[in-house]
């Protein structure tokens, strides 16, 4: 067996993508669903200052020709209610679309007859069905990133907006005079190589622009891309990071102890630090509208 | 039973300084049994093939294959906290004949290991490495005060010292290892720097490669407060799993690959000379990250079809990425250039 496969913390089974992974059914599944209501005040942010200007624009440009409210996909949607809280506020009709049939049974808030079971790379939707489509830390997890964004532009009808949001860790550090500094990288490179190792990309946030545009050129779509880029403010944000690593570490314990061992007495120690300084991975959207070219039909 | 190693007032600093005009050939007038360690090692290698056991004794070899944690600690009596919350005492000494018991007590559990994986017949005598110019490091089990791992770094005399005084240079050169040239390019680089060959890394049965990696590192922060470069000769095994766990940019190469024409050696073993230096690890280290996570990034640019290959690269920098960092622990900063500081910190921002 090659060196670094032992090296390596066993994480195939976070990833939603891969054959046989059950993500809900496991500590990670409930534990991410915990951890990511915790980071609700911080993507509710991001994603009402992403999205709800482009869902005025919509409305605005629709009310005279159309008398049904604007709908909305989001895809690979879990446990979050960020983008649904939104929809309802601005009177959208939202959709969720998730792999796991658990996920999507535990919601509650979402309307039965709008919970839609697909995945990301393969949605068996209608083209143009939908007015806007939103996918958040999704595109990064999947095997086929161009085939998912491909999917949620062809779902997305022509003139609407697709919103995709992935992280950026390749911005993540410490500060050098911060009292757990080594800690802090250490710990970060740990959930780096288990997130890696899962097949995620971590720093797929700054890829994200160049496939959507590789995507487009190869299918002869005109689109226009905007990109916002969310640097967490500057603060004490060790909960967050705490957050994270305990899950990878509830996720790696069992078949990798060393390295749950490993992460567990690093955190103990950023948990117990005077002040933490460190910058969390960055947040990248690009923010798509659908112009799709007209096909030329020559005799 | 406490075992007190007793550090010889004559050493000052260890190490030889060297430069071209040092060179001499002499290495013949020794027999091969000062070849010491390295001859061991490629015994091994041949009993290692024929039983399949590659595995096993790769990890001997100083692999690290899991993410343990072992931390310095900061007391006088110096320790390291191992996984499972375990201390080991630390001790640095010279073979020299004050430290003979723990010297012996060494010899005894390297000799074990050796046995175990089958590097050493149950029915051999084999010597290791010895003298003045040894150095060990050695972790003891501060209950029983026995050793439980160690490694040795061999000096040359500062006054007469050779490059291919050292055990595996004699050998590389008996074998045709270095092109014409290499071994004077080497001493180039070194200039006025002593260089020390490491050698000789061993543990006990239930330790893990949390207590190699800590063995590294005590060497590692040990050269870097005296200025010394790593020299080694490692057999194909040992080669493979210093660049899996550290990477071409840290280990490099000196010469090629040598055929070892020895009667107990398989056929096709071979020997070759690398050197670290530890001035330059966290440098090397970085420059290593930044290239597989460049070469990932050219694979996500091309296509879908990558995605495996992408997701290794980036693993395998992350997981060198804590391997730098254990290295780090215990390390007071100034005793880093302010080039390698700069790098380390804009690495830090995520400037890579």
């Amino acid at each position: 067996m090659e060196v670094i496969d032992r090296a390596l913390p066993t994480t195939h089974a976070l990833n939603p993508y891969i054959d046989g992974a059950q993500r809900v059914e496991d500590a990670w599944g409930a534990n991410e669903a915990e951890r990511l209501s915790k980071m609700d005040e911080f993507l509710r942010a991001i994603t009402e200052h992403d999205v709800s200007p482009y869902i005025r624009q919509l409305q605005a440009e629709t009310t005279n020709d159309r008398a049904v409210a604007l709908n909305m996909l989001d895809i690979g949607a879990g446990t979050g209610t960020t983008t649904e809280d939104l929809c309802q506020n601005m009177g959208v009709t939202y959709y969720a679309l998730d792999p796991n049939p658990t996920i999507l049974a535990n919601r509650r808030i979402t309307p039965e007859d709008q919970k839609i079971l697909g995945r990301s790379e393969a949605m068996e939707l209608p083209d143009n069905s939908f007015d806007m489509t939103h996918s958040r830390a999704v595109t990064g997890w999947s095997p086929k990133p161009r085939q998912s964004i491909s999917e949620q532009i062809r779902v997305t009808r022509e003139g609407g907006f697709a919103f995709f949001t992935e992280f950026d860790w390749s911005t993540a550090g410490a500060d050098p005079e911060c009292e757990v500094y080594a800690d802090l990288m250490e710990a970060k490179a740990i959930m780096i190589s288990a997130l890696a190792s899962a097949q995620f990309d971590p720093y797929y946030g700054s890829a994200l622009s160049g496939h959507i545009d590789q995507v487009a050129k190869g299918a002869d779509i005109e689109l226009e891309r905007r990109e916002i880029i969310h640097d967490f403010p500057p603060g004490d944000h060790r909960q967050l990071f705490l957050d994270a690593a305990h899950n990878l570490y509830e996720a790696m314990r069992e078949k990798s102890p060393t390295a749950g061992e490993g992460l567990q007495i690093l955190m103990e120690r950023i948990r117990n630090a005077n002040s933490v300084r460190a910058t969390l991975p960055r947040l990248v959207t690009q923010i798509v509208r659908v112009n799709r070219k007209p096909v030329s039909i020559s005799n | 039973m406490t075992i007190q190693a007793k550090q010889p007032a004559i050493q000052g600093q260890p190490g030889a300084r060297f430069n071209v005009e040092n060179l001499s050939f002499d290495f013949l007038l020794e027999g091969r049994l000062c070849w010491g360690d390295i001859w061991n090692k490629i015994v091994s290698i041949s009993r290692r093939r024929r039983i399949g056991n590659i595995a096993g004794d790769v990890a001997l070899d100083g692999v690290v294959d899991d993410l343990a944690l072992a931390e310095p600690s900061a007391e006088s009596q110096k320790y390291v906290e191992i996984a499972g919350g375990r201390r080991l005492q630390v001790m640095s000494f010279f073979d020299t004949p004050d430290n003979r018991e723990i010297s012996d007590a060494v010899d005894h559990g390297q000799r074990e290991a050796y046995i175990r994986h089958k590097i050493w017949r149950p029915d051999v005598s084999g010597a290791f490495t010895h003298g003045k110019n040894v150095e060990i490091i050695a972790f003891l089990d501060p209950k029983t005060s026995k050793p439980v791992a160690s490694m040795r770094k061999y000096h040359l005399d500062t006054d007469k010292g050779n490059f291919l005084d050292f055990p595996s240079a004699k050998k590389c050169q008996e074998v045709g290892a270095f092109n014409p040239g290499q071994p004077e390019g080497f001493l180039s680089y070194a200039g006025n720097r002593p260089i020390v060959e490491i050698m000789s890394l061993w543990k006990a049965p239930g330790y893990g490669s949390d207590v190699t990696v800590a063995l590294y590192r005590e060497a590692f922060h040990q050269s870097l407060e005296r200025n010394e470069l790593w020299f080694m000769g490692v057999v194909p095994a040992e080669k493979k799993a210093l660049l899996k766990a550290y990477g071409s940019r840290v280990i490099k190469t000196i010469g090629s690959p040598a055929n070892v024409h020895d009667g107990a050696a398989a056929e096709g073993t071979t020997v070759q000379a690398v050197y670290a230096d530890p001035a330059n690890f966290f440098a090397d280290m970085i420059r290593g990250i930044s290239d597989d996570r460049e070469a990932a990034a050219r694979l996500s640019a091309e296509d879908d079809a990558h995605r495996q290959e992408y997701s290794a690269l980036i693993t395998r920098a992350a997981y060198r990425e804590v391997l730098m960092w254990r290295f780090y622990r215990g390390l007071d900063p100034t005793s880093l250039q302010d080039p390698v500081l700069q790098q380390l910190k804009e690495f830090s921002n995520g400037g890579n």
